[in-house]
């Protein structure tokens, strides 16, 4: 498995390093160390923030754009940067959740984040591995033939170039049926982000990364180090919003979701593979596979497979493994992948109502935007809010505004947004007296991190593979959830609305803006083996 | 009815003590224990608002007090649930004001 052993050395984040991630070199520039004026303040350097950015940089706007990590060091550099608009989602229930017109108007954005994206490779000459292909929609044995065939008529109403075929392609071990939609597209995530950022820097437009935004209003941001950038716009565009309590958390559940990248004789059907979800695991969010190809040298391709989510913070202990091990093993069946290379994982923020949340930010001025919700599908919610807030910007009416706005909420998903926050309750019960995984340290073996309870308080200690003890506050800092530990990225996880840490409590993800609590590191003289 | 009020508020005050304890030591205040707190002393008051309108003479001055201890709860727990600091003597307040409408309740019924 590659670690954090990327050419910088830079964290991203999580212990793991994605493809992209292991072999491309970190976008970096230089911290803030001044205070700035500007029209718009963009926090976040994924490809949303930085597809804002770009945008409204063309249009004659003086951005700037502030990363707490580098360009894509979040979860835009954890994605395997497929480009569809079939969404992760299927359109029977976005039509039955948002109507004909949403889903026409969800199918129209996507198409056109694709094209868009394509549009810019070519405009600024970004070589990027920009490649138009089928993507292929096949059963999961746990789902019926007819959703198959609800899904060809919803798709085709919504505009969706949709064929049915009896086979499908590039798999052997599976028959059909399986629904091809031409014209989906796959790309290089890093090399497209670096073109874009530079294309940004070309016009007059400023990035810093390691910079972090510790308050965020309508005024603009204040750094960690306490530089000011005062703007007229504020985009917030940071995975999941860091600057909201409630209104947009209590709408959306982060997932993890796990990835292999695994060697592959060249000469096989390039295209984008996805499964309709395993109904048997949850029937509202059923997990589903996606995989892709990735050049790699000349024998070999990279096969991307992933899948295997569960909500954040709610797998057992070692869950990694069993999911990594059910991906290999799912892959395995159907591809003729040899070594594995990479194993990774993400996160996957899932709105109750299937699309993403991008526009003014509820209960906020009308100058605060936010982008998240990116439901499986960030390279094309990132492209779609790049072309979405720029309008909002700059007064141009966009059809899209309502179905994405972030102030929405669509009673036909009503039972799956009790479900979601019954689920953030649960959690909460689980926080009582004397309980903890262990009651001392010596129980937690090397590379194994426990809740353990100290005179009333609970602690995450995690034990280093050199015996050191890590001891951070189990209490997140959002809304006072317990963490968990998380072994395969060696992060403490929420489960309640998804903000992970470092071992060390540093903040990885949202909703959490700031870190746990570290309270020691203790080299323990006695070697506890796994 | 308000015999099954008088023991919602009884199961509540105890946790609530509990709380109490937590919060004078500045530390955590376990989640498990904030939301059975607030539900079951919210179960009590319904209750004593069905009595009150079903019957007179009714305790309607332990009631009040409950009502105004009820208020100070949700700004507890919403600071809590925020990771704001939360105001010892506004928990005391709250606390204080609970015991008061409890121990009207008490005389009201059983004296």
């Amino acid at each position: 498995m590659k670690k954090n052993d990327n050419p910088d050395g830079i964290k991203t984040s999580g212990d793991t390093l994605s493809v992209w991630s292991a072999t491309t070199p970190s976008i970096k520039y230089e911290p803030l160390t001044k205070h700035l004026k500007t029209d718009v303040v963009i926090i976040g350097g994924g490809i949303a923030g930085v597809s804002v950015a770009y945008n409204l940089a063309i249009q004659g706007k003086k951005v700037v754009v502030i990363e707490d990590g580098y360009i894509a060091s979040g979860e835009t550099g954890r994605t395997t940067a497929h480009l569809v608009n079939v969404l992760d989602d299927r359109y029977y229930d976005l039509e039955r959740i948002h109507g004909d017109e949403g889903a026409s108007l969800a199918a129209e954005s996507h198409t056109q984040a694709i094209d868009f994206i394509e549009r810019t490779i070519a405009t600024e000459n970004i070589d990027c591995d920009f490649t138009r292909l089928n993507g292929y929609l096949f059963l999961h044995p746990s789902d019926k033939k007819e959703s198959l065939e609800k899904e060809y008529l919803a798709a085709r109403k919504a505009g969706i170039k949709v064929e049915n075929l009896n086979h499908i392609p590039g798999i052997t071990s599976e028959s059909g049926p399986c629904l091809s939609f031409p014209g989906q597209g796959q790309f290089h995530i890093l090399k497209y982000m670096k073109g874009l950022c530079e294309a940004i820097i070309k016009h007059k437009g400023e990035i810093y990364t390691g910079t972090h935004a510790r308050q965020i209003d309508s005024t603009g941001i204040v750094t960690d180090q306490g530089y000011k950038v005062t703007a007229d716009h504020v985009v917030v565009a940071t995975n999941t919003p860091v600057q909201d309590q409630f209104a947009i958390h209590t709408k959306q559940t982060a997932y993890r979701t796990y990835v292999i990248g695994a060697k592959i004789k060249k000469g096989g059907t390039k295209a984008l593979w996805w499964d309709t979800g395993d109904f048997d695991v949850d029937k509202d969010v059923a997990p589903y596979h996606y995989v892709r190809l990735q050049e790699m040298d000349e024998a070999h391709n990279i096969l991307i497979a992933g899948g295997e989510d569960h909500v954040t913070g709610k797998g057992e202990t070692n869950e990694e493994i069993h999911r990594y091990a059910a991906l290999e093993s799912w892959t395995r069946a159907r591809f003729p992948i040899e070594e594995i290379i990479y194993r990774w994982s993400g996160q996957v923020m899932e709105p109750a109502d299937s699309l993403a949340f991008i526009g003014r930010n509820p209960m906020d001025k009308d100058n605060v935007y936010i982008v998240t919700g990116d439901s499986g599908n960030g390279m094309t919610h990132g492209t779609i809010a790049g072309i979405l807030i720029t309008d909002l910007i700059l007064g141009v009416e966009n059809s899209w505004e309502k179905l994405y706005s972030p102030s929405r909420f669509s009673f036909k998903s009503t039972g799956h947004y009790i479900k979601n926050n019954m689920s953030v309750i649960a959690e909460y019960f689980k926080d009582y007296p004397m309980h903890a995984d262990v009651s001392d340290f010596s129980e937690i073996k090397t590379t194994e991190g426990k809740i353990i309870e100290i005179k009333g308080e609970k602690f995450g200690a995690y034990r280093d593979e050199e015996n050191h003890l890590h001891v951070v506050s189990a209490i997140c800092p959002h809304m006072q959830c317990i963490v968990k530990w998380n072994g395969g990225e060696k992060s403490w996880d929420c489960p309640c609305h998804g903000s992970r840490f470092t071992y060390d409590g540093k903040v990885l993800n949202g909703p959490a803006n700031g870190d746990l609590p570290y309270y020691l590191s203790i080299k323990q003289p006695k070697i506890i083996q796994s | 009815m308000i015999i099954a009020a008088i023991a919602l508020f009884s199961l509540a005050a105890i946790l609530g003590l509990l709380l109490f304890g937590f919060v004078i030591k500045g530390k955590h205040t376990p989640k498990a224990l904030v939301l059975t707190h607030g539900p079951l002393a919210i179960a009590g008051i319904i209750l004593l608002v069905i009595y009150c309108t079903q019957n007179d003479p009714d305790p309607i001055d332990s009631l009040i007090l409950f009502l105004i201890a009820a208020s100070g709860g949700l700004i507890l727990v919403a600071r809590d649930l925020m990771g704001k600091t939360i105001p010892k003597w506004l928990a005391a307040i709250h606390g204080l004001l609970a015991v008061a409408g409890f121990s009207l309740l008490l005389m009201f019924q059983f004296s």
